[in-house]
């Protein structure tokens, strides 16, 4: 008898939580805590997903299809996209819609979200985050979004972060043009953040800038420049030891 | 891609040829790799992770990434891979025999 005890506890508190829950809900969270708690729970339930996909080692085309269908994103695209239109003009509003985009990128509710960005946040300065990988969508909602953004948007860091990816787009295309738009980023853009917000424009452009220098020395007719190292017993040696020898280098990993 | 690099490393045995590996898995995970696949060839061990410092100063983003180099050091081919990766090979030993 006494076992039953904790028990019938545990069933209440499921029940108070059951009876809780719709009163959490109509409570007026401030918006960017509305944004949070959804996303957590995304967050939730995406790694469980994740979990579950990495364990199925191998899967038949029936199990890889299963598991595709127990993906939370079409269950959360909405819900995002909902929140985003529901919260107006708050930030959050945009957290919520660059958020359905990430997740269903050219599904329609992505479309949705790109459509009510283009429509009441093309000033904001959180379209830092996505200037960048707008190019890459091609869907007409993105394109339009893109395409307002760059004519309106009045932000310094957006405005960077435009040119930014017109800059790594040109990088093998045409490394001039992409020297140019580097330069440019770090004569007006110098100082405006990242999209990351960890770093500056100008800093980025500046280590593209390098990374595209230290690229042209392992262009095909360059001599290699050296190698130093210890191999897997911890003896050293060096790429100038094997020269009279025609040299595979192979950059592998046991994955 | 085992298969194929153990078997091009056997048939050049003789030849003026070395496959040098760099290496971006954590130690006990390559050293399991060169026993289990029994590789032969020699690698530098990068660190343990794709950021390494010869991965970085390489400017390495994709694995497997190939550089190609002839006797004097020189990059002639990148990115050849299986049948490619041999043919490359052959011509620059062949130009190599040919200029003695």
């Amino acid at each position: 008898m006494r076992t039953l005890k904790p028990v019938r506890i545990a069933c209440t508190a499921v029940l108070a939580a059951a009876l809780a829950a719709p009163f959490v809900l109509l409570a007026a969270d401030a918006p960017a805590e509305q944004f949070a708690t959804l996303k957590k729970e995304y967050d939730t339930a995406y790694a469980a997903y994740l979990t579950e996909a990495r364990a199925a080692k191998n899967p038949t085309p029936e199990q890889r299809a299963a598991l595709t269908a127990k993906s939370p994103l079409p269950k959360y695209s909405p819900k995002f996209l909902e929140l985003g239109e529901k919260l107006g003009k708050d930030p959050a509003a945009v957290d919520a819609l660059i958020f359905t985009m990430r997740i269903d990128g050219r599904g329609a509710n992505g479309q949705k979200a790109m459509e009510r960005l283009e429509r009441d946040h093309y000033n904001s300065p959180q379209m830092s985050q996505i200037v960048g990988m707008l190019r890459s969508f091609r869907t007409p909602a993105a394109d339009k979004l893109l395409a307002t953004i760059t004519e309106k948007n009045t932000d310094p860091g957006v405005q960077g972060g435009l040119l930014m990816s017109k800059a790594t787009a040109a990088k093998t295309t045409n490394p001039a043009e992409a020297e140019k738009l580097f330069n440019q980023i770090i004569e007006k853009f110098a100082s405006a953040k990242s999209a990351t917000g960890t770093t500056t424009l100008g800093e980025l452009a500046k280590s593209e800038l390098a990374a595209m220098k230290n690229a042209t020395n392992f262009d095909i007719g360059k001599v290699a420049p050296d190698i130093e190292g210890e191999d897997l017993s911890g003896v050293k040696f060096k790429l100038s030891d094997y020269r009279g020898k025609v040299v595979v280098i192979d950059f592998w990993g046991d994955w | 891609m085992y298969p194929h690099e153990r078997s091009l490393v056997a048939r050049l045995k003789d030849k003026p040829f070395a496959l040098l590996g760099v290496n971006s898995d954590p130690k006990d995970k390559a050293l399991d790799a060169i026993k289990r696949e029994n590789l032969t060839w020699r690698s530098w061990w990068d660190g343990g992770d794709t950021s390494g410092p010869i991965a970085r100063q390489y400017g390495v983003r994709a694995w497997p990434t190939i550089y190609v180099l002839d006797g004097k050091g020189v990059i002639r081919y990148k990115g050849v891979r299986g049948e490619k990766m041999d043919e490359a090979v052959d011509t620059l030993l062949k130009e190599m025999a040919s200029a003695k």
